[in-house]
């Protein structure tokens, strides 16, 4: 190679083919694309706090009866300026990969508009991911989670949001492949369960109704359950299923108290398939491996959170 | 929640082994334990434990307090207070700084009560029944 370099010290001034550019054209040129990346880069500036959100909407927002509650909350949002990119989920939405893409562009805080059935759907998948979850909870009905997460329904919530109290909550990891927030339940079947590989514990030959607690009581027994969703262990809860008048009657009720066991890790094991209920979607499992995450679920909860 | 098992301490239970159901293997709690099931292997807790009528346990025992109505076949050794009721049944060695057995109650077995919070100590490192398979 020969040495060919400019000899000029700014390339600013110097073209592609290293020739000199003097004329008042080339030189207007460069002002405007100075101007344009000076004003790009205040755009992007701007532009960084709104992007840092993202809002999921459940689709059930479109009915009629929710969408003013939904614009009054958009107008709420832009008063807190905190509004961000809305992405409105479909059947087909993958909340996974649509997150992670979101993330890969700048998100920061992904916030659930919906219902307990909207959260679970999303956070089931992406529990895992470092970004902090916000809840926006919509009508009426099926918004349990948000009592316990001190979130006010409806557009009381995005001062919840805009408050931006974090709290770092446990989640349950179910065969390795998906997460689990408010409680797990087998309606009844016989089991042996094996509490952080030291111990197992079998029922007997009754079949047996088994719940994991988290953020929400399982349904049966509810006055008894502890939630307590940061202490870096769960609480698995069994007790005899209900059986016949006949069988009640020569057993007695005595047998029918709920035994109750903290663990890390939990393995429940069936000869036969189980049915599996998680955060509302019920699956069938031969054996059910759950471990608890401490600790890494970030989520923004109000004052009056239950736990 | 207002419902929950509170023992005399006042603390909340944390483990229920219920009436139907069997645990096996090295069964450790840093809270209050309940049984009224059956456990075998080992039991150990740092708080209280609760044996009830009816409940059977075939294991060493390590608890901070202990109260037995049920069976024990195993040591036990208990930091400050055991109590048996009338329908307790244990057979073993016991090794505890208070005991309060109501007539009825069933000990068989050798009695340790060591006053000293240093002899307790220096005990429960080198001649601790935790190495010892139950009924030796």
């Amino acid at each position: 190679m020969t040495n060919k370099r400019p000899t000029l010290k700014t390339p600013k001034s110097v073209g592609r083919s290293g020739e000199v550019e003097k004329s008042p054209v080339a030189i207007k040129r460069k002002l405007y694309q100075l101007v344009a990346r000076e004003a790009n880069r205040r755009s992007d500036v701007n532009r960084t706090p709104k992007e840092s959100y993202l809002y999921l909407y459940d689709a059930y927002l479109k009915e009629r009866p929710f969408q003013s509650i939904v614009s009054i909350i958009e107008t709420r949002l832009g008063d807190f300026e905190i509004v961000g990119k809305i992405v409105r989920l479909s059947t087909f939405t993958n909340p996974r990969i649509l997150v992670e893409d979101e993330m890969r562009h700048g998100v920061k805080n992904v916030v659930i508009v919906g219902n307990d059935d909207t959260l679970a759907r999303i956070l089931t998948r992406t529990a895992d991911l470092d970004v902090t979850f916000g809840f926006l909870p919509i009508g009426q009905k099926k918004n349990y989670l948000a009592k316990i997460l001190g979130i006010p329904l409806n557009e009381k919530s995005v001062e919840v949001l805009a408050a931006r109290k974090v709290e770092k909550i446990d989640y349950g990891i179910i065969n390795k492949n998906r997460f689990f927030l408010s409680y797990l339940y087998v309606p009844g079947a016989r089991v042996k369960i094996t509490c952080d590989r030291s111990f197992t514990v079998s029922p007997g030959r009754d079949k047996f109704e088994i719940a994991v607690a988290n953020l929400l009581p399982p349904p049966f027994e509810s006055d008894k359950f502890v939630l307590k969703p940061q202490d870096g262990q769960m609480e698995v809860y069994f007790q005899p299923a209900e059986r016949g008048l006949l069988s009640r009657m020569v057993k007695g009720r005595g047998s029918k108290i709920t035994s109750m066991f903290p663990f890390q890790h939990l393995l429940i094991t069936s000869d036969k398939i189980i049915t599996v209920l998680a955060d509302g979607k019920e699956t069938q499992e031969s054996a059910v491996e759950i471990e608890v995450s401490k600790k890494k679920l970030k989520m923004v909860v109000g004052k009056g959170r239950q736990f | 929640m207002s419902d929950k098992k509170t023992l005399p301490g006042g603390d909340e239970v944390e483990t229920i082994v219920g009436p139907s159901v069997k645990v096996e293997g090295e069964f450790v709690s840093e809270g209050n334990i309940v049984i009224e099931g059956q456990v075998s292997g080992t039991v150990k807790t740092a708080k209280h434990l609760r044996v009830e009528e009816g409940a059977k346990i075939n294991a060493n025992v390590g608890a901070e307090s202990a109260l037995v109505s049920g069976e024990v076949h195993g040591n036990m050794k208990i930091n400050s207070t055991l109590e048996m009721t009338p329908t307790a049944k244990i057979y073993g060695d016991v090794e505890t700084k208070t005991i309060i057995v109501a007539a009825g109650a069933i000990l068989h077995g050798r009695c340790l009560m060591d006053e000293s919070e240093k002899g307790r100590k220096v005990k429960g490192k080198n001649e601790g029944y935790d190495e010892q398979t139950p009924n030796s």
